[in-house]
């Protein structure tokens, strides 16, 4: 018994896929001593943790310095309620290891840098990118570059979503094969990027891309064949639609180059903050101005927002805000408020050229209700 | 004749090379370009001609996860 690959535990826990045809025994051993770096536990990073735990894959490292907040479990599904406020990668942890104690699970919880990405080292067989931001991203491509680490990018935007398989092309090999890397794709980040958190998501779909990353890397790992690699799939929850599109290397990227300098990686950079404006407001500031006299609150979102849920103050959404500028008074200062920031910046900045004083309730209602949450307010 | 940019029919008079096209067509800002699902590299763009039918793509990167 004890010269066995699985135990009697593991062969019962596994025997969908080692009755499965053209995965059997065999896959499920390749999947046992995979080990597989996760970059990001948040929306993606959920389900292709969950699926690729329950599938056996032998050891996961996950890493992520973010804590788990209330506005995660409307798609974080790994998360409960008990985790809020605690780090993203040690609930994760806890969890895998209560749906498959078989496995091993590292986590890490710190930001994907140069400097952990040099630590990390190249002893893994798949990367899987479950991350929000561009710059995490290009790490990601150069760390893999270097490395010749495959890697399955995904990202996703209010109703869809992208999914790429990234093999770097290996320089010595024969073939005369050309991957594309993300930087051939994608040379460049935009510098206004789609504002991270008043964009929104729908709800399923980080979980339907997730599980389109984790379908590609169970077939990798265990030797399936994998048609997304070289391709980009780019999925429409709206619409219900599909698209596969085949890449090709870009001249002069820097996957080309004989050599890759992680050290000098760099990627635009891209911030999901507001500016900071002398008259943007922390949610503490606000609410000791709001008190004062003069001032006045002004919430310029949609009505349906503001039936939704509002924290007092005019309702006037930023698009009626120019022509009803006449309803407010010249004298106080105006204090704005949307739901992520955004909104009400350009409110305060049309103000402001109206001649009005006018302030900002800097991160918005999303920010604020984040705050009082914390300091046990709500 | 006409192509099909992200499966709106537009019509094209004289920018058939893809460069004129997107500076037409496609706005500011980072996209990556595919013709028929096939991804066109930058560096492509001023070679590239497009013909009548061709389905074009323009991919704008986003962030999310
Ligand atoms: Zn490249």
């Amino acid at each position: 018994m004890s010269d066995t690959i699985f135990s009697a535990n593991e062969w019962l826990r596994y025997s969908r896929h080692i009755q499965l045809s053209s995965f059997g025994a065999d896959g499920q051993i390749k999947l046992k001593q995979s080990r597989v770096l996760m970059i990001g536990s948040g929306g993606l990073g959920a389900p292709v943790s969950l699926y690729l735990a329950a599938a056996g894959v032998g050891h996961i490292t996950l890493v992520d310095d973010d804590d788990v907040d209330l506005s995660n479990l409307q798609r974080q599904i790994i998360f409960s309620v008990e985790d809020i406020g605690k780090s993203k990668v040690f609930s994760a942890k806890k969890r895998l290891l209560g749906l498959n104690p078989e496995i091993e699970i590292d986590a890490i919880n710190q930001y994907f840098s140069i400097e952990l990405a040099l630590k990390l080292g190249d002893n893994f067989d798949l990367v899987i990118d479950c991350t929000d931001n561009f710059s995490t991203r290009y790490l990601i491509n150069d760390y893999c570059l270097k490395n010749r680490l495959p890697w399955i990018y995904a990202s996703i935007h209010q109703y869809s979503g992208q999914c790429a398989l990234f093999v770097p092309t290996n320089k010595h090999a024969d073939n005369n094969e050309s991957n594309a890397c993300f930087r051939c794709v994608f040379p460049d980040a935009p510098e206004d990027a789609q504002d991270c958190n008043s964009a929104g998501v729908i709800g399923v779909l980080p979980g339907m891309l997730g599980l389109f990353q984790a379908n590609e890397a169970l077939k990798l790992l265990s030797g399936l064949p994998t048609p997304l690699k070289n391709h980009l799939m780019l999925f429409d929850a709206k619409h219900l639609t599909l698209q596969k599109i085949t890449l090709k290397a870009s001249t002069g990227c820097l996957c080309q180059k004989a050599t890759i300098n992680l050290e000098q990686s760099t990627a635009p950079q891209v911030t999901c903050a507001s500016t900071t404006a002398d008259n943007s407001l922390t949610p503490d500031r606000f609410n000791l101005r709001r008190d004062d006299d003069n001032t006045a609150v002004i919430d310029v979102r949609s009505i349906s927002e503001h039936q939704g849920f509002h924290i007092g103050g005019t309702h006037i959404p930023l698009d009626q805000l120019g022509e009803r500028a006449d309803e407010l008074s010249p004298t106080v200062t105006h204090l704005c408020y949307c739901q992520s920031g955004k909104r009400s910046e350009k409110a305060v900045k049309l103000l402001l050229e109206k001649g009005f004083k006018a302030e900002n309730l800097d991160g918005g209602l999303a920010n604020w209700l984040k705050h009082a949450k914390d300091n046990n307010q709500i | 004749m006409n192509v099909l940019l992200n499966a709106q029919s537009t019509p094209i008079d004289s920018e058939r090379v893809l460069q004129k096209f997107l500076d037409k067509h496609a706005g500011n800002g980072p996209f990556a370009v595919a013709i028929n699902e096939q991804f066109i590299p930058k560096t492509d763009y001023t070679n590239t001609l497009l013909n009548d039918g061709d389905r074009i793509d323009v991919v704008s990167p986003m962030q999310g996860g």
